[in-house]
């Protein structure tokens, strides 16, 4: 018999193992889920090779969650939040980027916008909101964006020497 | 000769950012170990400095960055010292980072604490404002 840990963090079982294989059918459970047989050790379902067969692979699995409803046994609820120990979905921060268009591409107030947002990605992704961290790391980018092509259109305009310069600074050139 | 075409491939569009960056940083690092930004016009001027006379975090970095690939630290820490001070730092990343990507692999930056982006943040805009406050 089999004890699983749902995606509320609470303890389901004992239940067989087919009753496993139906819940790893629904989504209720996947690669990730933590699992106990008999008195052995608490592990990733995945790693159990009775059930191996059934995960395509082990990081492409979406997140499944926990059981069904109306039976004679307790079972997990169904929850939108991810299984225990799955993995968070990898959001681009732009962090880098963000900085290195705050430092090279002044004006500085459009660099740090893009900054704000990076930082927002992360909270979101803490606060399990995948949808506002992508839309967050979405307009970190366009910031990003944004600013290098400010600063290009600022940096022609302001000291536009860079095709006059060839020509007028041509003896300054090598020494 | 088909395998070098499919290397030169990889570095342009596969998904080693950090490599590029690192070949980019070292032909710019070589441009401005050549050419002294205060006496060559045609290294890109700081908008903010140009419009309003005020030093944005990260003006001086060239000259900074000539300055050290001479070997005057001294020098290189008047014209933008945190980018000195923090440089270390960022060597370090970049080698963490190039190894990681040399195995395939690459930092996770979902897993850097949202307080630290916050901290880097209010210390770019707090170096801003004291380098225009205090005079080097």
């Amino acid at each position: 018999m089999y004890r699983i840990v749902g995606a509320d963090q609470k303890e389901y079982g004992p239940v067989s193992a087919e009753q496993v294989r139906e819940w790893i059918a629904q989504g209720r459970a996947n690669a990730q889920t933590i699992v106990k047989f008999e008195e052995g050790a608490w592990k990733p379902l995945g790693t159990y090779p009775e059930f191996a067969n059934l995960f395509p692979s082990a990081s492409t699995f979406p997140p499944g969650v926990p059981p069904p409803i109306g039976q004679p046994y307790a079972t997990p609820p169904l929850s939108s939040a991810p299984a225990y120990g799955a993995p968070r979905p990898y959001v681009p921060t732009y962090l880098v980027w963000s900085i290195l268009a705050t430092l090279c591409c002044c004006p500085p107030p459009l660099g740090i916008v893009a900054i704000i947002y990076s930082a927002q990605v992360n909270s979101k992704l803490d606060r399990g909101d995948i949808e506002g961290a992508q839309r967050a790391s979405t307009l970190a980018r366009n910031w990003c964006i944004a600013t290098a092509v400010v600063a290009l259109i600022l940096n022609f305009w302001l000291t536009g020497h860079y095709f006059s310069w060839i020509t007028a600074n041509m003896p300054n050139l090598p020494h | 000769m088909p395998q070098i075409v499919e290397q030169i491939e990889e570095f342009a569009f596969g998904r080693k950012p950090a490599t590029r960056l690192f070949v980019g940083a070292l032909f710019a690092t070589w441009i401005l170990y050549c050419f002294n930004p205060t006496e060559y016009r045609f290294f890109p001027q700081c908008p903010l400095y140009t419009l309003t006379g005020w030093q944005c975090p990260g003006c001086g970095t060239l000259r900074a960055i000539h300055a050290l690939s001479h070997g005057q630290l001294q020098a290189a820490l008047r014209f933008n010292p945190l980018l000195i001070i923090v440089s270390p730092f960022i060597a370090l990343g970049f080698a963490r980072e190039l190894w990681l990507e040399a195995r395939g692999e690459r930092t996770n930056w979902n897993a850097i604490p949202a307080a630290a982006i916050w901290a880097i943040l209010i210390v770019l805009i707090t170096y801003g404002i004291l380098r225009n406050l205090i005079p080097a």
